[in-house]
């Protein structure tokens, strides 16, 4: 029987209990949303003691299917204001499910300031422990201090002193497998900033002694429509550019085509771009001992993720994305690929989102607070925020708050979060997707470059939007969108994979369904949490400047957008 | 907003051209054909006709004539392999869509293997296959220009397109003469097909000024000529005039593309076997009136082609029920069956509204409906 832990921060208690019946069927982004407007007062205060921070396991915890070991990370976030799931790779989730664990509550806050730490160990057992200790300490040290204090086979989820300080821009960190840096985030919507407010620096989860047994409707069955699908995943990835390089390829794509983001989304193209590409990036993971092809959880056959190291051959940082190289480099006219890692690696070890601080700076260069590429400039923005000055403050709490305060005009954010590394204008289905995602401005809500007739044409921006919201919805709550995306010619096999895991029919409209009640639900309580219409619209400037890369200008019709979601 | 121009087919036109047939295979560099037809047309004399001018040109030619209405996937590979094994360098093509459609099967499968429904959807890499050489004798399709064929999905029961450069004809040779013959239901049923695509193309997301041009001349033209020629089908001129619009329609679908008249056609052409222009007819009112919520410019357009006179301020729920009627007004001027009177049961209607959804087109939309306002739409058209 799956468990779940709940932790009151208040009277410091730490309870087990068998997982509720109604979330046996769900995990990741769809468990979220159910548990959420069950639990969570819409119109609660984000930074409140009613606010829970929640992380679970996905329907597929525990079993072989390669990356079903996605943690998802859910609460209202301080940052939209509105339903927050990010979900994370790392060695947490497969270890959570070694443990039995499908589900952890962290409700209430702690009467006295003070910090504490989760501690589950190999025997299983739960228990607060104080961490005052690690106050203001970052993410690499504190991962440090965790193995020299109780071993290396664990896996840490943790904050560093941005959620300390409740910054809304603040992630969670967790774990890569094999090598423990804290370089995986959740990084969208603040959550780091929840987990600060309840006083919980980090989840500390050994590898238990005694393995979780899953329980099987019919497990001959599910081991092998799993091996099917399993070969089918890895026989793509083969291909795949994120296995084969990472997924800083991406720009190879969206540099030429006026979708990689270019000065604060200006729509202009990017020249130097092939300074922070693939090229680059694989010559200097070759001549200074770096690598890619890494899996960040176990079984994972994708493995996009990599470690990469600065001139000296050092360890510089790990998992260094498109978004990252994209929003600090290019979107904030930096080309230089050493000084985007070392941001990286601040950003990791500070615990902020990457997406919302670059989005940050940029919106400084726009405005004249620094100068367009200086990146000097840029790093002496994030030592404020590491160091908590008053700027540094605001810095921390995201690109609309620095924007506003700077009176920016073009503030790239869908509600109040900053858009990923492509332009709205030139993949207009993506545009669709940031604004009318529950989630804000995501891009792994649905990406859909490449997938209508023409990224920066209208016809059939939305059909392609609305159908990968759903699939994005249900693969959140089964595993790693990137392997995800290579099983889409056996999609039918998923139903008969869930079948064979709870019982009942195997048929793929139970996981369609899911994706379908998952966005509903969560539009409601966005809904409820106070949202409208018209926070499903982009910034006036991309409907009203054209991209000069193009000459496209967002020219959605609001019908499109507010019937997207009719099913 | 920036849109694309596509116009792809080069075509002769006039009373008699057909006779040019040889000639222009000859001048393609052709030597041994594949002439694609159905019986029928055999029966009439008109494919006998056209093979014997391509022989007095020097052509050698292979005949396929086994196509069927909706062509099959299964028979579009059976003709393929023919085409191979003969090792034609060229494709002749006489006849309406089915025609139309299986040669440019025929043509994706030259170069690339089977099956076919490997090729469903946009496809930008296909290699090339022959020259055709398109002669439509019915004026509905426009297939003769536009860069797409339909086929039918045995396995799937429904049908879907290839969308290439390889179902591009290197000619298109009208002549009107080759429709005097088609019966007045067929004459109605082609017509219909060629004002939907010309209304659906209007208000399609990827219309552009090229196409809307095409379109509103081929709606006024289709409105006055279609009745005459379904009337009197030995009127030459209203014959030309249905065969020249047919193909700006043709034109202009290919450029604005059709979208949700399109998906109820084929599902309900997949399901009760109805024809295809009568199928995307009996619910194109009801699909022009829903457009209107967004493309009420377009829709305002329709009603001025069918000599609709509205207010300046006409709302855009006005203008999409005037548009409604009026389409309606021509269809039933031709003798269009409704749903009931094509012997559909209400039930059956009702439970298509899912697979039009889930039709391959459904994504070219103007904006989203779901499957139960759809299925009002179909009640809405079933007795009308």
């Amino acid at each position: 029987m799956w468990s779940k832990l709940i932790i009151d921060m208040k009277a410091l208690t730490v309870t087990k209990e068998p997982l509720d019946a109604e979330f046996l069927e769900l995990g990741g982004r769809a468990l979220i949303a159910q548990y959420m407007i069950k639990n969570i007062p819409p119109q609660c205060d984000a930074l409140g003691a009613q606010n829970h921070l929640i992380f679970c396991d996905t329907v597929f915890a525990g079993t072989k299917l390669t990356t079903a070991h996605r943690l998802s990370i859910g609460a209202k976030s301080p940052l939209t204001g509105g339903i927050k799931e990010s979900n994370v790779g790392g060695y947490a989730a497969s270890l959570l499910a070694d443990q039995g664990i499908r589900l952890v509550v962290i409700k209430e806050l702690p009467s006295n300031k003070g910090l504490w730490l989760l501690h589950i160990d190999a025997k299983g057992e739960a228990t607060l422990k104080d961490a005052s200790a690690f106050e203001g300490v970052n993410n690499y040290e504190f991962v440090e201090r965790v193995h020299e204090i109780f071993g290396n086979k664990l896996a840490t989820i943790s904050i560093g002193s941005a959620g300390e300080r409740q910054y809304k821009s603040s992630s969670i960190q967790v774990s890569e497998f094999g090598s423990g840096h804290p370089s995986r985030a959740a990084a969208r919507g603040g959550l780091g900033a929840v987990m600060g407010s309840k006083g919980l620096k980090a989840i500390v989860i050994e590898k238990p002694d005694v393995k979780y047994t899953v329980e099987y409707a019919d497990e001959t069955k599910f081991n092998e429509v799993c091996q099917k699908l399993n070969k089918v995943i890895a026989a793509a990835a083969k291909n795949d550019p994120f296995h084969n390089i990472g997924t800083v390829a991406t720009i190879e794509v969206t540099g030429v085509n006026g979708i990689l983001p270019v000065d604060n989304f200006s729509g202009k193209l990017f020249p130097e771009y092939a300074e922070v590409g693939a090229n680059k990036f694989m010559n200097n993971l070759a001549t200074r001992g770096g690598r890619n092809k890494l899996s960040c959880q176990p079984g994972c056959v994708v493995q996009c993720s990599n470690c990469y190291n600065d001139k000296d051959g050092n360890y510089l940082t790990s998992g260094f994305e498109y978004e990252t190289i994209a929003l600090f480099g290019p979107n904030c006219h930096i080309s230089d690929l050493d000084v985007i890692a070392q941001m990286d690696r601040i950003c990791d070890d500070i615990g902020v989102d990457t997406i919302e601080t670059a989005n940050s700076v940029a919106v400084c260069m726009e405005t004249g607070k620094i100068k367009w590429g200086d990146a000097d400039a840029a790093l002496a923005l994030l030592k404020e925020m590491a160091d908590g000055t008053e700027f540094g403050k605001l810095f921390g709490n995201g690109c609309e708050a620095v924007g506003k305060r700077l009176d920016c005009k073009r503030i790239p954010v869908v509600k109040h979060q900053a858009m990923a590394g492509y332009d709205p204008r030139n993949t207009i289905g993506t545009g669709i997707t940031y604004a009318t995602s529950p989630m804000g401005a995501d891009h792994t809500a649905g990406l859909t470059m490449g997938r209508a007739f023409d990224d920066s044409g209208r016809t059939a921006q939305a059909y392609v939007s609305n159908k990968l919201q759903v699939a994005m919805c249900f693969a959140d709550s089964m595993m790693c969108i990137f392997a995800f995306a290579h099983t889409v010619p056996v999609l039918p096999l998923f139903g008969e994979l869930i079948a064979a895991l709870y019982g009942g029919a195997p048929d793929f409209t139970r996981i369609t369904s899911m994706g379908v009640k998952t966005l509903l639900t969560e539009r409601a309580y966005n809904k409820m949490a106070g949202m409208t219409i018209k926070d499903d619209r982009l910034p006036d400037f991309f409907y009203n400047e054209r991209s000069v890369a193009t000459g496209s200008k967002f020219d959605i019709d609001d019908v499109e957008l507010e019937v997207l979601f009719d099913f | 907003m920036i849109t694309s121009y596509n116009v792809f087919v080069p075509s002769i036109m006039g009373c008699g051209s057909s006779l040019r047939t040889g000639i222009k295979v000859r001048e393609l560099g052709c030597k041994k054909v594949l002439v694609v037809y159905d019986k029928g047309l055999k029966a009439v004399g008109i494919a006998d006709t056209i093979v014997e001018n391509l022989h007095n040109s020097g052509i050698e030619t292979v005949c396929f004539d086994g196509v069927l209405p909706d062509p099959p996937d299964t028979m579009v590979e059976r003709a393929a392999e023919i085409a191979r094994n003969e090792a034609i360098d060229g494709i002749v093509a006489i006849g309406g869509g089915s025609a139309i459609d299986t040669a440019k099967g025929i043509n994706v499968l030259i170069n690339n293997p089977p099956p076919i429904m490997k090729y469903f959807g946009m496809q930008k890499r296909l290699k090339l296959g022959v020259p055709m050489v398109f002669i439509p004798t019915t004026s509905g399709t426009g297939s003769e220009v536009t860069n797409m064929c339909v086929i039918s999905c045995t396995s799937r029961g429904n049908k879907d397109s290839v969308v290439s450069p390889v179902c591009v004809a290197t000619l298109a040779i009208l002549d009107p003469e080759l429709t005097l013959g088609l019966p007045p239901k067929m004459t109605a049923a082609t017509g219909v097909d060629a004002l939907s695509h010309a209304v659906e193309s209007l208000t399609g997301n990827q219309s552009n000024p090229l196409s809307d041009a095409l379109a509103r001349d081929a709606i006024h033209t289709i409105a006055k000529w279609l009745p005459i020629a379904y009337r009197d089908g030995s009127n030459i001129e209203a014959r030309e005039q249905m065969l020249l619009a047919s193909m700006f329609a043709g034109m202009a679908f290919t450029n604005g593309l059709v979208h949700l008249g399109h998906s109820i056609g084929h599902t309900l052409g997949a399901h009760f076997h109805v024809p295809h222009g009568v199928a995307c007819a009996v619910a194109l009112p009801e699909v022009i009136e829903y457009a209107s919520r967004t493309e009420y410019k377009k829709v305002r357009m329709i009603c001025e082609c069918l000599g609709v006179e509205l207010p300046v301020n006409a709302t855009p729920e006005e203008i999409g029920a005037a548009a409604k009627n009026a389409l309606r007004t021509l269809i039933k001027s031709v003798d269009i069956p409704n749903m009931k009177e094509l012997g559909i049961p209400l039930e059956a209607v009702k439970k298509v509204a899912p697979l039009v959804t889930a039709d391959s087109g459904f994504a070219l939309v103007p904006y989203r409906i779901p499957s139960s306002k759809v299925a009002e739409m179909l009640l809405s058209a079933y007795e009308a």
